[in-house]
């Protein structure tokens, strides 16, 4: 009996010690999340290929992903690419890799801001002499490039914030032309009130939605000189109560009056369910909320206009900027090979842009492109930019990390807890606390 | 100290080792070769440029507004749900210990809220407020449930927290207070009841001094907890509306990997740890004194 308590004992402890090594390995469940296993240390694999490690954030395009890694390495032997999804955010994991010195060979940026400060720390190859330069639209490289003039990463996806709204509840409301200034909008919500259907589906619970939507809003009041906004701004003596500002909260203040009762509690995820499923009318949001509406039954016809947040309609263009661009480690061990991922991820005709853009809700890349998945929305996006109807993300040129501010800001105002006036003030002085 | 333990003293002191190793390296030397040497930093984590700082940083944390909002939330967060989750807990637990059916089948549907992650408690209950109370309001056509914006103001923010934060800590801190009402000796209880106590006084002259040992944990448990909280409010306001619901741990993680400023983010969590310190070092001194034994 004794004998047989000591191997219990013995037995129970090694569970113990195997169980926390499987905890610690799969990593802990916190709600921070995993920050992923590290990148770019190991270069080479057991059978003589070259380990390209790629990071990415969380999605739901991994299937995509192990779809393009497939294809790229049966047509390069000689590569082993691992495209890592980072659970978690990736911001966080971000900085874990800047902080450690450890970032893998070729990652996912956001463009401008982020792009400028990675590449003033001397951390991205400079792709200037790239073949991907010749075939993107020209104003997508503004958009990455380093504050020396020179290109430091391959803009990867278009996107595109507007308004996006059901055709066919529009057509039973009898709203036969579409509203292009903000008094014609705010007709059009009265009207599909009177309709009994709720005009705007409401995402503010989520701050981000609100850093997207004050960004399409105050543009169009900026756009013709975003340089000198922007340089005002980080002269510390600038200010976001520019000419036109009314305008935005008069627009603000439609938005509030007709985006249904308990607008602060609906999240993301509610808001675009209202609009896949033919609850609300419109939804200020961006291309990505048509994934949720091409899961729905029946799938709703979606179109997009242009926010026509000033009452002088030339003014009122569609959002549309580079969201993503990839960048490849200066210190990497395999430069020529990242370089060959890169033509590979540049190429219209290869797996990389037409398995990410096949999908409803996928973004077109930042170059012509005849490929994607047909929708009215991606109809009316392609006319805006053949028409050069468009004005870019200013949220991705302020001082880096006060994009999130803008939209914790904003959601006082919306829950109707801050006036303008306040608002503008608080943009003002938290905008100082990120100029480097 | 018995003759057994001075000849086993070694012994006993290597058992310790492992576990101490574990927490040096996991807590002490990331604290002390890490966190602290880090607030004296000036260390933006994009650029990664570092210069020293000195006091700085503790000087800046007096007026920044944002840190005190987010402390005084996580004071008001942590008052209501230590006192909240105490006193239901053993309520629960009191009334769980008495002779009652499906005793072990209650006690176990009451823990249940406690192994399900944070996360998805925080999903199912935001799920609750702006979708199922909503609707329910609508059906019964009771306009105070309907009018009320669960997480448009600040208010009724903090309340939803409050409200899932006790709600999930509730059966771990009543199997606690079960485990400590079942080591009361039977026969004090009965020596009180023959005497005429009963009821109440029972309760708070008999039963709360012995239960102290117990008291002491849950309280320390709570205090700590309701100090780290983070995954209840990000899940649930994300730190919404406009940052009044943000707890400090949810200000620190923003510092640090938001905006980047790692050495002004060690610094506050220099200082919660010091608070946390201080706080549950007094309220153990606290409870222990008041610890009886018959």
């Amino acid at each position: 009996m004794k004998r047989m308590k000591k191997w219990l004992a013995l037995g129970l402890a090694a569970a113990m010690v195997l169980s926390m090594t499987a905890c610690g390995s799969s990593g802990g469940g916190d709600a921070a999340g995993d920050t992923g296993s590290d990148g770019g240390a190991e270069s080479s694999s057991a059978d003589g290929k070259t380990k390209i490690t790629m990071a990415v954030w969380n999605g739901s395009w991994g299937e995509d992903l192990q779809a393009i890694q497939e294809d790229f390495n049966s047509k390069n032997p000689d590569i082993d690419l691992d495209i890592q999804m980072q659970t978690g955010d990736y911001s966080d994991f971000l900085g874990a890799k800047v902080a450690s010195n450890d970032l893998p060979d070729i990652y996912l940026l956001t463009p401008y801001q982020q792009v400028v400060a990675f590449a003033e720390a001397g951390r991205l190859m400079d792709l200037s002499e790239e073949p991907f330069v010749d075939v993107v639209y020209p104003t997508a490289l503004e958009a990455v490039k380093g504050s020396d003039g020179k290109i430091y990463a391959f803009p990867h996806a278009n996107e595109y914030l507007g308004v996006f709204y059901n055709k066919e509840i529009f057509a039973n409301a009898g709203i036969d032309t579409l509203p292009t200034t903000r008094d014609e909008f705010a007709e059009v919500c009265a009207k599909l009130e009177a309709a009994g259907i709720q005009p705007i589906a409401s995402t503010y619970k989520e701050s981000w939605t609100l850093k997207h939507l004050f960004s399409t809003l105050l543009t169009p009041f900026v756009q013709d000189d975003i340089p000198g906004f922007l340089a005002s701004l980080n002269s510390g003596e600038g200010t976001f109560g520019v000419d036109g500002i009314d305008e935005v909260f008069a627009f603000l203040d439609i938005m509030k009056q007709y985006s249904g009762s308990n607008m602060m509690d609906q999240d993301s995820t509610s808001g675009f369910n209202a609009l896949a499923n033919g609850q609300a009318a419109m939804l200020l949001s961006g291309e990505f909320s048509l994934s949720t509406v091409a899961h729905a039954d029946p799938v709703q016809d979606i179109g997009c206009f242009a926010v026509p947040v000033s009452n002088d309609a030339s003014k009122n263009k569609l959002s549309a900027d580079v969201a993503t661009c990839y960048v490849i480690n200066a210190n990497t061990e395999h430069p020529d090979l990242c370089k060959k991922v890169l033509a590979y991820m540049s190429d219209p005709e290869q797996k990389w842009i037409t398995q990410l853009t096949m999908d409803l809700g996928d973004a077109p890349p930042a170059m012509p492109y005849s490929g994607g998945e047909a929708s009215s929305a991606m109809d009316d996006y392609t006319r805006y930019c053949d028409e050069g109807n468009t004005v870019p993300w200013v949220y991705q040129q302020y001082a880096n990390g006060f994009d999130v501010t803008s939209g914790d800001i904003l959601q006082g105002y919306m829950a109707g807890a801050k006036d303008q006036a306040t608002v503008i003030k608080e943009l003002d002085e938290s905008y100082l606390n990120f100029i480097q | 100290m018995s003759i057994l333990f001075q000849k086993r003293r070694k012994f006993y002191y290597a058992l310790i080792v492992p576990a101490l190793l574990l927490y040096a390296g996991a807590l002490l030397i990331p604290l002390f070769g890490g966190t602290i040497p880090y607030s004296f930093l000036n260390w933006n984590l994009m650029s990664g440029k570092k210069s020293m700082a000195g006091l700085e940083n503790y000087v800046k944390l007096f007026s920044d507004s944002g840190f005190h909002t987010s402390f005084f939330f996580n004071l008001k967060l942590g008052v209501f749900t230590i006192i909240g989750s105490n006193l239901v807990s053993f309520v629960l637990a009191y009334f769980l210990n008495k002779n009652i059916r499906a005793k072990g089948l209650s006690r176990a549907l009451f823990f249940i809220p406690n192994i399900i992650s944070a996360v998805l408690v925080a999903f199912i209950w935001t799920f609750i407020f702006s979708q199922i109370l909503p609707n329910l309001a609508e059906t019964m056509h009771w306009d105070w449930l309907g009018s009320i914006s669960w997480f448009g103001s600040p208010g009724t923010a903090t309340f939803t927290i409050i409200l899932v934060s006790v709600w999930q800590q509730i059966g771990f801190l009543m199997m606690i207070y079960t485990a400590g009402l079942q080591t009361i000796p039977i026969d004090l209880i009965e020596a009180g009841k023959i005497d005429g106590c009963t009821g109440l006084r029972l309760i708070r002259d008999i039963q709360l001094p012995l239960l102290m040992p117990t008291i002491t944990i849950n309280l320390f448990v709570s205090i700590s907890g309701a100090f780290k909280a983070f995954d209840v409010p990000n899940a649930m306001t994300a730190g919404g509306p406009y940052g009044t619901t943000m707890p400090v741990a949810m200000d620190i993680y923003k510092e640090a990997f938001v905006k980047y400023n790692m050495g002004y983010g060690a610094a506050k969590s220099v200082v919660l740890f010091l608070v946390v310190a201080i706080v549950t070092l007094i309220q153990l001194n606290f409870t222990r004194k008041r610890e009886v034994s018959y």
